[in-house]
């Protein structure tokens, strides 16, 4: 620490009451004005001498004597006895007078002070001794309530710049836009000549923001750091000093060598308070405040202010890397995510050309035309076929869902032949069905008029039958069905797959629709996909505002629903327009 | 019998179509990038273009647009040949002047019968 900080002494009166009862001060009707006693005890004063001056008369009339020696004597004590009583009426009045202006005085200036007045001072210079005291007290009592008042005001002040700093560095999570609007806020509430704050960055204390009062002020950024004047890199610059560097002038002969005060006029720093910034557990950097010109006893509510403000800095200037971090990752998920999905529809493009040369070389190789072809290399080429087009099954899912995660998948809705879809699914699927050892059925209610992207339900339900032809062992039998589900609030366009083939384990269920899905035990070794099919399934349906449903039980087969809103022709707006819009669900009944 | 010209950077692709038409008794012609391909296809002039979208170079988009806007070859028969699978791609491939789009993998056997189908509609 360089200074010490200087208190704000108001010297402490001499002889103040502790508690000052200001009402006991004020007269009461029941005790007799002091006026009116001192009046009465002169009165009393005065009738004491006319009794003895008439008593005197008495004895010298009674006592015998030369008749005009006495007569003459009687005379001059009446004289000196009525000299006597006006003499002590008018002592009597004068000395009320004395002792009770200075009191009105006091007690006027009490009454101003009760009532708030802190600018009245008594001034008794003609009371007596103890009266001056007394004034002296009531003096002094208003300079400590004075100052009182004034580490009151500072002290609702202090709270509300900071309540101010900590609104203002709180509303932004830009760095630099936080210490822009703190320099400010300090500035204005220390009134100083500037305020600079220097953050932390590869060892060296970057200016981050300056605030200057006026034109007149020079920025510290206009000096160059002068490595040698020390105290003056300790001020400017930012070290790993947690405390507070606090100083009054920087000209004191008695602290600072002169090469020290030199680099503080060169840099043009009288008076200078700096306050390291926390952020985290490190020192990030610091915040000073100083004057050009003038020194500045800083006061310990200023000290502690700073203290206050660095910390409420510190804070702002934490939330905001922890918002710049963020900000960092989700833009580097965002760009990774996009290099996947260009990568994985660049891929699965990639893939389609040889898969065109094998399928192609397939095809005309067991083509009639093509003679000598056995009958197991018949059977071999088939295998090659199927296994080539179960690839590019597996490419068009990736493709598919690297533009779903691209959000280019969005439905465009038109009437569908629904009974017509179905049939195209049962044709597409039927060579798969294992030599017609599995039965699959198709049952449509007629006249559903369903509103959706054609192409999208096609292949979710193709993906499902395709599903459960998988996973249906030989012998074993797939329904389709699609109809209405009416109930009193809506109805919906159900498309079901039921089969009976070797059923989900509960728990793995939920799991069903998520990317990448494979199933465990026996469902495993059947699995020959990447877990895609049904999490397209999902996504279309969704992407419809659909529900997809499936019921199963370990070696009782599944049933996957489908369940579509029923929409009419003329509703063929975008699905993600219609969030939260289920009013304009027309019911058509079949 | 017609000479048909094949565009494509895959070569396995350019020797299956070549060996699927010339055993239909077509004649082929084929070039590896779109330069090529527009150098080639004024003076050939063949009865029937096969071109592919992705490409290095020229893209079958800009072979496409270069040709329709060349007096010489506004008629040719163009079919495209591409992995490029969305409907934006095939509705672009169209508005561009394509007479036929087929997507990668093809069935060799489906894409004689669109060539010949086109050939047809010639004459």
């Amino acid at each position: 620490m360089v200074g010490a900080v200087s208190d704000v002494g108001v010297q402490r009166p001499r002889a103040v009451p502790a508690r000052t009862n200001v009402s006991a001060l004020v007269a009461t009707p029941d005790s007799p004005l002091l006026a009116t006693t001192l009046m009465r005890s002169f009165e009393l004063v005065a009738g004491i001498a006319l009794f003895a001056l008439a008593a005197t008369a008495i004895v010298v009339v009674l006592v015998p004597s030369s008749s005009a020696a006495r007569v003459g004597f009687a005379v001059e004590l009446v004289f000196v006895g009525v000299a006597l009583v006006v003499l002590a009426l008018l002592l009597s009045r004068r000395s009320a007078r004395a002792v009770m202006q200075p009191l009105e005085v006091l007690d006027r200036a009490l009454a101003r002070i009760t009532s708030g007045d802190l600018n009245v001072r008594v001034q008794l210079d003609h009371a007596a001794a103890e009266i001056r005291y007394v004034g002296d007290s009531v003096n002094a009592m208003v300079r400590e309530l004075t100052r009182l008042r004034v580490i009151e005001i500072e002290r609702a002040k202090d709270q509300r710049v900071r309540r101010e700093l900590t609104e203002v560095v709180h509303a932004s999570l830009d760095r630099d836009h936080v210490v822009q609007r703190a320099v400010e806020v300090v500035g204005d509430a220390l009134e100083v000549d500037r305020v600079h704050i220097r953050l932390l960055e590869r060892e060296h204390g970057r200016l981050a923001a300056e605030w200057c009062r006026s034109e007149d002020i020079a920025p510290v950024t206009s000096v160059a750091l002068l490595d040698e004047a020390e105290p003056l890199v300790r001020l400017i610059g930012v070290t790993d000093d947690r405390n507070a560097v606090v100083i009054d002038d920087a000209r004191d002969v008695a602290r600072f060598s002169v090469e020290q005060r030199q680099a503080f006029g060169h840099v043009s720093v009288r008076a200078a308070l700096k306050y390291p910034i926390i952020v985290g557990a490190q020192v990030a950097g610091a915040i000073v405040a100083s004057e050009q010109g003038t020194a500045r006893p800083w006061t310990k509510s200023e000290v502690v202010l700073m203290e206050g403000f660095a910390r409420e800095i510190g804070r702002a200037l934490d939330h905001a890397r922890a918002f710049e971090l963020q900000r960092e990752m989700v833009e580097r998920l965002g760009v990774l995510d996009r290099s996947k999905n260009e990568f994985l529809s660049e891929v699965s493009r990639e893939l389609r050309g040889p898969l065109a040369t094998v399928l192609g070389y397939i095809e005309m190789l067991t083509d009639e035309s093509a003679q000598n072809v056995t009958v197991e290399q018949r059977h071999m080429l088939s295998v090659v076929e199927r296994s080539g087009e179960k690839l590019l099954v597996l490419i068009s899912n990736l493709l598919t869902m690297s533009r779903m995660e691209a959000g280019e998948f969005e439905p465009k809705l038109v009437p569908v032949d629904l009974p017509a879809l179905v049939r195209r699914v049962g044709e597409a699927v039927g060579p798969s069905l294992a030599n017609g050892s599995l039965q699959l059925t198709v049952n449509v209610e007629p006249g559903i008029q369903l509103v959706a992207d054609e192409s999208q339900i096609e292949r979710a339900l193709h993906n499902l039958v395709a599903n459960s032809v998988k996973f249906t062992p030989p012998g074993g039998q797939i329904d389709v069905f699609a109809g209405f589900e009416r109930s009193d609030i809506r109805s919906d366009i159900v498309i079901e797959v039921r089969d009976s083939g070797i059923g989900i384990a509960v728990d793995e269920q939920d799991e069903l629709f998520t990317r990448f899905f494979s199933a465990t035990g026996p469902r495993r070794r059947e699995t020959l996909g990447v877990g895609l099919g049904l999490y397209i399934v999902k996504q279309i349906v969704d992407g419809h505002d659909g529900s997809l449903r499936v019921e199963s039980q370990p070696g009782h087969g599944s049933t996957f629903t489908i369940r579509l809103p029923v929409r009419t022709g003329e509703t063929r707006r975008r699905a993600s327009d219609r969030a939260a819009d289920t009013t304009t669900d027309h019911p058509v009944t079949p | 019998m017609s000479v048909i010209c094949i565009v494509d950077d895959d070569p396995d692709v350019r020797e299956l179509v070549e060996y699927k038409l010339v055993q239909n008794g077509h004649e082929v012609l084929s070039a590896t990038n779109g330069q090529d391909a527009l150098l080639l296809v004024p003076d050939a002039k063949p009865a029937l273009l096969l071109l592919d979208v992705m490409m290095p170079g020229l893209s079958g988009f800009d072979v496409l647009s270069q040709l329709r806007a060349n007096p010489a070859t506004r008629a040719l028969p163009i079919i495209m040949l591409t992995a490029k699978a969305q409907d934006a791609d095939a509705e672009r491939g169209f508005a561009l002047g394509a007479n036929d789009y087929m997507l990668k993998p093809f069935s060799p056997r489906e894409l004689l019968n669109r060539i010949n189908a086109q050939l047809m509609l010639v004459g």
